[in-house]
């Protein structure tokens, strides 16, 4: 009896020590957590808007309250609008698909107000190291294969990986992952066709003296 | 004190060698086989499990006294778990691209059977020093495997050597990557899970070539000692 009380006494006490001591580093690292996640998130904008001229980026209300929903399986996370000289040259897209090897990829796309896409960043995937983790622009150009892309070019038959028949090259040992991109992909810019002339997708300009119609 | 170095020095060798826990003990080959595709990986993977394991070995050692025996093991669990959750913490705030990249493998290490067996078997039963040398000896031949399995693969599926070195070491470490041959070429079985495996099982099979040869050799020299005697006597 002594002993089942004692070992109890133990574990209750070792349980609260590390519970105590993960919960402090916690909180210590999460402001530290936050900033490397958004320094990250920038360094990959900063990539994507190179070579894009632009003055600043304006947030865009989605149109429910949440991700929009484009597919069961892809979801628009939030909008941007990239103004230049005062007028909006392209929609900064964040998007996330479900249909990874390993779940969530979020990415970034730059699509201009003609339907061309001008870049295409990975932000978060958890794909296999080594295997899937070449959508990455800091591992492989591959990601680069969107740029100028569009809607009709290449035609819609065309917008998958080789392997089914496409023009994107999948990976060696890895075909599910670019798949993935290369379906979301496809499919905000579909959407983003089908929305082109929506009013909040690409808005009038903010101040009265400047309005021009898109 | 020179006794302490002696021995000091053969857990050392134990944990790298003779009792390697990768190459003889077969342990941890989940982390082994899934992260050891290039040799960044190997070498991050490789320190995160040695910085566990001897942190995880120090508070174990240290509280050895206070732990009934009927308890240890929930209580090797929870601590191994509570440290691989702190390092985590610590790899998202201050390595977030390595986090990136390898990220999914960290909690694993919690079911890592290298460091529940060396905490079990050394740590719950030897003063804090010893079971420190044999977590760091175990540790760091833990790791060289992993390395050399993670060289070996990304040499043979990829062509290259030290590629995302910045994700580890900073952006002095960009141009560390060295390209022995164009990528397109590799063997892409050396990449997949079962050049894991084929991949380890050389190593093993070195490993015991090596040690054989030794053992032939130190009996060859005992037959011409033995040998070399005879003809002195007579």
């Amino acid at each position: 009896m002594n002993s089942l009380i004692k070992c109890s006494a133990t574990l209750a006490l070792a349980t609260l020590v590390l519970l105590f001591a993960v919960s402090s580093v916690e909180k210590a690292t999460s402001a530290r957590i936050a900033q490397s996640r958004q320094h990250h998130k920038q360094t990959v904008l900063n990539q994507l808007l190179e070579h894009i001229k632009y003055d600043h980026l304006v947030n865009l209300p989605l149109w429910s309250e949440k991700a929009v929903n484009i597919t069961p399986t892809i979801s628009l996370l939030s909008m941007q609008a990239v103004i230049t000289y005062q007028q909006q040259s392209a929609v900064l897209l964040e998007i996330a698909t479900t249909e990874g090897y390993n779940g969530l990829i979020k990415l970034l796309v730059v699509i201009d107000a003609n339907g061309v896409i001008k870049g295409v960043r990975v932000i978060e995937h958890h794909e296999t190291p080594g295997l899937g983790d070449k959508i990455e622009a800091s591992r492989s150009v591959w990601i680069g294969s969107f740029v100028n892309q569009s809607l009709q070019n290449p035609s819609s038959n065309q917008w998958q990986v080789k392997r089914d028949g496409g023009q994107f090259d999948q990976f060696t040992g890895a075909t599910i992952t670019p798949r993935a991109v290369v379906k979301a992909i496809h499919a905000i810019l579909t959407f983003a066709h089908a929305h082109a002339h929506h009013q909040q997708f690409f808005p009038q300009p903010q101040t009265p003296s400047t309005v021009t119609t898109q | 004190m020179t006794k302490q170095c002696s021995e000091c020095r053969k857990t050392l060798a134990q944990g790298i060698g003779s009792q390697n826990p990768a190459l003889v003990g077969l342990l941890g080959l989940c982390p082994l086989l899934a992260v050891s595709t290039t040799i960044v990986n190997g070498i991050g993977l490789g320190i995160t499990t040695l910085v566990i394991l001897l942190l995880s070995s120090a508070i174990i050692s240290t509280f050895r006294g206070l732990i009934a025996d009927e308890i240890r093991l929930p209580v090797f669990v929870l601590l191994i778990a509570s440290v691989v959750t702190l390092i985590e913490f610590y790899l998202r705030a201050y390595r977030y691209e390595f986090y990136l990249s390898v990220g999914l493998f960290i909690p694993l290490i919690v079911t890592n059977c290298v460091i529940l067996a060396r905490v079990e078997s050394v740590a719950y039963r030897k003063p804090v020093l010893t079971a420190l040398v044999d977590a760091f000896g175990m540790g760091l031949g833990f790791a060289l495997v992993l390395i050399v399995l993670g060289g070996l693969r990304e040499i043979m599926g990829f062509g290259t050597l030290l590629s995302g070195a910045e994700q580890l070491f900073g952006n002095t470490a960009i141009n560390w990557k060295i390209q022995l041959f164009d990528g397109e070429h590799g063997f892409l079985l050396a990449i997949l899970p079962p050049g894991a495996f084929f991949g380890l099982a050389m190593l093993v099979a070195l490993k015991n070539w090596i040690d054989q040869s030794r053992i032939k050799m130190q009996s060859v020299n005992k037959m011409d000692l033995q040998a070399g005697s005879h003809i002195i006597h007579s």
